[in-house]
């Protein structure tokens, strides 16, 4: 996966876009204001793919420990509405752990750091190649091999359909 | 812009009684130059014609694609145009003052046909003229490959357009100059580490294929650079990225595009065994099909590290034009493709 550009610049650019290309040339109000209120919209999503999962995680957590807390409050009473606020607290105690989400940035730039360190191995399998070393080649088929299925999810991923938009 | 426009082909023009622009309007298509299509209506001696034109102008320098340069396409579409048979565009004159469009420009006229790909592959309602029209593409590029350099590109401008110091002299000269530019180029342009592009390079470096002669390329051979009409090939266009090098470059090029935008022209000629035996039996060059998937990753280098460098200054914020960050996609699809001629698994067993 790509680190950079991130979803946000991708979704930044499709802002500017809007706002340069499209609507000095919308010649309806109703369009202008549709223009508008999509740039509201692309800016809500900008503002929360960073902290979506890691947000949810979070809250996640968070509830099931206030669940907990509310059957503790709820001690000693004797009544079907209690009863059904611990039974509550029990499921969310027994329900799925999930592993706390590192900040996308952190996460990128460690990523960014590895995939940088295998361009930098390629500079130097290259030496030991050229110098007549086949360990050189056994490296980069190993380096290969992480690459392909990587550079498949890449396209998968991201490519939206073959292609050039404008260009016929 | 229209006000310039005219008093500019008034100068260029000063016979004509009158000059007018009807139509001037934006056009979709290259995303390298802004272009714009307007008709010229000229009255000289007494009598009105209408030109088809179109205004190709460069776009700021921080948002350029390819940084070329107008007057030497202006000089070989004309050089094209009296020694081939190849159906170019009139270009009729360059603006290479900024003062007057903004960047420097040139005025082409707006040649007849369509340019829908689209509408000739993947059964649309050209499909019948696909076969004509991808044999004579075929046999106009071998045309300008047997055609001598020295016609095409009397003054040099296309030995090293770019000032990279490609050294087009021989063919090892040009191989080793080129590939030592594509990798300063990586470091310019890269805007993510990029492994596999590296890999690509390294592994031309050391894989050098069998020497070919060195000719004036078009450089962007792709299927969305040839208008055609009622079974021919009506003009080859966009004659920017033109240079001296190696003639399987425009091969591997229409190859490679072929794949990224789902077209097939390399596939539609069926004459000679196909279109490498076609353009072979033409030229006697002898190209294999390993020839072209090397240098698919060859041409990759040569329109990928300007356009790649566009995109790095987009996200670099140094300009916030669209199409650099919409070449993300074919980016991507590109990569995918390197991953494919450098038999990564799956696609292979890592070992080329």
């Amino acid at each position: 996966m790509y680190t950079n550009p991130t979803p946000s610049d991708i979704l930044e650019g499709v802002l500017v876009s809007l706002q340069n290309d499209i609507l000095p040339n919308v010649s309806t109000q109703k369009a202008a204001v549709a223009t508008v209120m999509l740039q509201a919209l692309v800016q809500q999503v900008r503002q929360m793919i960073p902290a979506y999962l890691q947000t949810l995680v979070l809250e996640h957590a968070d509830m099931t420990a206030v669940l907990e807390d509310m059957a503790a409050a709820l001690d000693g009473i004797d009544s079907p509405e209690a009863d059904r606020v611990r039974a509550r607290a029990l499921d969310a105690a027994n329900g799925p752990v999930f592993p706390i989400i590192p900040a996308q940035q952190e996460v990128a730039a460690a990523h960014r750091a590895l995939t940088a360190a295998m361009a930098e191995n390629i500079r130097d399998l290259d030496a030991i190649i050229t110098s007549g070393n086949t360990a050189g080649e056994a490296a980069l088929t190993r380096m290969r091999t992480h690459l392909g299925p990587r550079l498949m999810n890449d396209f998968a991923t991201m490519v939206v359909s073959a292609g050039a938009v404008g260009r016929g | 812009m229209i006000e310039a426009l005219e008093r500019m082909l008034r100068e260029q023009w000063p016979d004509a009684e009158a000059i007018s622009i009807e139509g001037f309007a934006p056009m979709a298509g290259g995303y390298s130059r802004e272009t714009f299509r307007f008709d010229c209506t000229i009255e000289r001696a007494g009598e009105r014609h209408s030109l088809p034109m179109i205004l190709r102008k460069d776009p700021g320098a921080a948002a350029a694609i390819l940084d070329t340069n107008r007057q030497a396409e202006h000089d070989l579409i004309r050089a094209v145009k009296q020694h081939t048979s190849v159906p170019v565009s009139e270009s009729y004159f360059t603006v290479m003052d900024p003062a007057v469009f903004g960047e420097s420009a040139m005025i082409i006229e707006r040649a007849r046909g369509f340019n829908e790909v689209s509408r000739l592959f993947n059964g649309g309602d050209h499909a019948g003229q696909a076969e004509s029209i991808a044999t004579e593409l075929c046999e106009y590029i071998a045309e300008l490959h047997m055609t001598d350099p020295a016609l095409l590109n009397p003054d040099g401008l296309l030995d090293d357009p770019r000032g990279e110091g490609i050294d087009p002299s021989s063919w090892d000269s040009y191989m080793d100059s080129t590939l030592a530019y594509y990798l300063r180029g990586y470091d310019r342009a890269a805007f993510e580490p990029s492994p596999a592009w590296l890999d690509s390079m390294y592994w031309m470096r050391r894989n050098k294929p069998k020497p070919a002669p060195i000719r004036v390329l078009h450089g962007d051979f792709n299927p969305s650079n040839f208008l055609y009409d009622d079974g021919h090939v009506t003009a080859l266009i966009d004659w920017e990225n033109a240079h001296m090098g190696d003639p399987r470059e425009d091969l591997a090029w229409l190859k490679h595009m072929d794949q990224l935008t789902n077209t097939n022209v390399f596939g539609s000629v069926s004459a000679d065994g196909g279109f490498l035996g076609h353009y072979n039996r033409i030229t006697g060059f002898d190209v294999t099909d390993g020839e072209i998937e090397y240098f698919r990753q060859f041409t990759a280098g040569n329109i990928g590290i300007p356009v790649v460098s566009s995109l790095k200054r987009r996200l670099d914020r140094e300009h916030f034009e669209l199409v650099p960050l919409y070449i993300m996609q074919p980016v991507v699809g590109s990569m995918f493709a390197l991953a494919g001629l450098l038999k990564y698994p799956p696609f292979g067993d890592g070992v080329i």
